[in-house]
């Protein structure tokens, strides 16, 4: 390798240190001493944080960003260190936080030879489809000038739209191979990017006039309004319109809990205040909230449906026939109103 | 389609142009105060609670003294089990990031380990995760990466000597089958589980055990001050079930029924 480029390893350390992550949480392996290495070779200015168990790496990175808002990424080896870590790759894809995960795999040569570790009898050095239900995207450059690409894809990807988990695989050799004399600029990459999209304007002005023609308004929150730094907005436009706010698992505490409006919790384990008004409620404003099967008793009200994270329509409980699978969420009377969601994007930016 | 703080922000404009805000405020008033009138049942429904002084400890009545004994900025991380509902209940988070869970994937050790990645992220604000003693047996490897790493972090095991919450469903919807939801001594029959208090001192982690409510907050509070790695192992009732008033429906088996109220039936 000419003395002036950088390997795969080096090309992703750089970025992640061009992207101000402080420290990536892993656990060490044949298949990733290399990139353990390039960690090394940077380790004033970013921080390796060694674990006992891949999972814990994963649960590390999901919960600094949920308080920093702030993406860090993984390392794990090859065969069973990286088959640790889907757990944790799953919780935060269902939770949309981002974390990226470098994942080590075995060297290109050794390809469908069955080598040490090697997920082989399927398909070639197959992480990729261990994960292929758990993250956002899954990168596997399988040469070194693969991996600037494989770098500023996965981190855009994790960052936009819904935030979420990607990993980047790496063969034992792509670490080592020359990549590119430098690492992709990542400000140019990532500091053009806002995912704060707003809503059609005809949209907003009938949410409007729905709010304000309302009897009996909730609003329900979820972990988009957490996450996507939306609390002040949501206590002014509580206090405005005097409209109380109950809230997801995930969307408590988004409003303050000692607040005058805040009803607390809804569902099984929840308050009967913020089970029973949102059941009752006119119009339902929900925000940043998914509507899961432990939810779902509540959206038998007249619906105005703000930016669902999921499969937009909470009605989706229904079986087939449009016979009702929850009985809870059986009463389509025409009385009620359903409104169609205005969209379904979830976006936020990171902060 | 629209990002929330963006939307919330387009609403509040379109406010802006807007001449009366309160043409409903007689209907508000009544609905305010017909929600009043819901909380306040609420409140006295689960009065009790509040004030059982029995051992092994409430679990509602652990839940509130955690609360209290949290500081105002702390960070507390749960994880999966019975423990979440009780904490969901019971803790009153006043900032968006007060009290982290898990509700997609609901993996168990998400808040066993996850309160060091939130120590990482906040260095000057305690971090407490109230985990189950299922979860934090199957992750205890924790202790050794908090002494390694010097993080003051505080580990409150909710000691139910059970995977509690999947018992209480064998309780609520298998007429009380229970089968492999908890943890007994073979010879003696008498619930187990490994002295988790010792375990962390083997770790070189600060280890106590709580088996009385009054005693919790304080602990609590002299854990976050000791500034180094800490658990503190609580005797919790087991038998003591949450009652929301929500319901959850496991197809098949029927739904559970709401702790107090009644689904809403629109005329």
């Amino acid at each position: 390798m000419s003395r002036n480029m950088l390997n795969g390893a080096q090309v992703i350390v750089d970025y992640l240190i061009q992207e101000k992550v402080p420290q990536v949480f892993g656990l060490c392996g044949h298949g990733n001493i290399q990139f353990i290495d390039a960690l090394y070779e940077r380790s004033s200015e970013i921080k390796t944080i060694s674990v006992h168990h891949e999972s814990v790496a994963g649960f590390m990175a999901d919960v600094y960003y949920r308080v920093s808002g702030r993406p860090t990424a993984t390392f794990t080896s090859c065969g069973p260190g990286s088959a640790n870590l889907p757990i944790s790759l799953a919780n935060a894809y269902l939770d949309s936080v981002p974390f990226m995960a470098i994942t080590g795999n075995v060297p290109t040569s050794q390809f469908n030879r069955g080598a040490f570790q090697e997920m082989y009898r399927h398909y070639q050095a197959d992480f990729p489809s261990t994960v292929r239900t758990m993250c956002k995207k899954v990168f596997q450059p399988t040469r070194g000038e693969m991996v600037p690409l494989a770098v500023r894809q996965a981190w855009k990807t994790m960052v936009t739209g819904r935030p979420g988990p990607v990993v980047i695989d790496v063969p034992f050799d792509v670490f080592m191979e020359a990549a590119a004399e430098e690492a992709p600029k990542a400000a140019e990459w990532s500091a053009n990017i806002s995912s704060r999209c707003g809503a059609d304007p005809e949209g907003v002005e009938k949410a409007v006039d729905m709010l304000l023609s309302a009897e009996r308004p909730v609003m329900l929150v979820g972990q988009g309004v957490r996450y996507g730094g939306a609390a002040d907005e949501l206590r002014k436009l509580a206090e405005r319109l005097q409209i109380p706010v109950a809230a997801s698992a995930s969307g408590l505490g988004a409003l303050d809990v000692n607040h005058p409006l805040a009803l607390g919790l809804v569902a099984r384990a929840g308050h009967y205040q913020a089970n029973h008004a949102t059941r009752q409620a006119d119009v339902l404003l929900a925000l940043g909230v998914r509507f899961d099967d432990r939810t779902l008793e509540l959206v038998d009200s007249r619906l105005f449906l703000h930016d669902p994270a999921d499969a937009a329509d909470p009605r989706r409980y229904r079986s087939r026939g449009d016979r009702p699978q929850l009985s809870r969420c059986a009463r389509a009377d025409g009385r009620r109103s359903h409104l169609p969601a205005p969209g379904a994007c979830r976006a936020r930016s990171p902060r | 389609m629209a990002d929330v703080r963006t939307f919330l922000r387009q609403v509040h404009a379109e406010l802006d142009r807007r001449d009366n805000l309160f043409k409903k405020s007689d209907a508000r008033k009544k609905w305010l105060a017909q929600i009043d009138g819901y909380r306040k049942e609420w409140d006295k429904f689960v009065a009790p609670g509040f004030s059982d002084d029995t051992t092994p400890i409430n679990p509602q009545r652990a839940a509130a003294e955690i609360d209290k004994a949290l500081p105002e900025d702390a960070i507390l991380v749960s994880d999966i089990g019975v423990h979440h509902n009780w904490l969901l209940g019971f803790c009153k988070p006043k900032r968006p990031d007060s009290l982290i869970g898990s509700m997609g994937f609901g993996p168990m050790g998400f808040g066993v380990a996850g309160v060091m990645g939130a120590k990482f992220a906040a260095p000057d604000r305690p971090c407490v995760s109230v985990c189950g003693d299922g979860a934090f047996f199957m992750h205890a490897n924790v202790l050794g990466t908090a002494v390694e790493y010097n993080l003051p972090v505080v580990w409150v095991v909710w000691n139910n000597y059970a995977y509690a919450s999947i018992r209480g469903l064998q309780r609520g919807y298998l007429g009380g089958r229970e089968l492999a939801t908890d943890f007994k001594h073979p010879e003696t029959g008498q619930r187990y589980n490994p002295d988790f208090a010792a375990m962390a001192r083997s770790c070189g982690v600060e280890g106590v055990r709580v088996d009385r409510a009054g005693d919790l907050g304080e602990a609590i509070r002299k854990g976050i001050a000791a500034n180094k790695p800490y658990l503190i192992d609580v005797d919790i009732a087991a038998d003591i079930n949450p009652v929301g008033a929500g319901v959850w429906e496991l197809p098949g088996l029927g739904q559970s029924k709401a702790g107090i109220g009644t689904r809403f039936q629109p005329g």
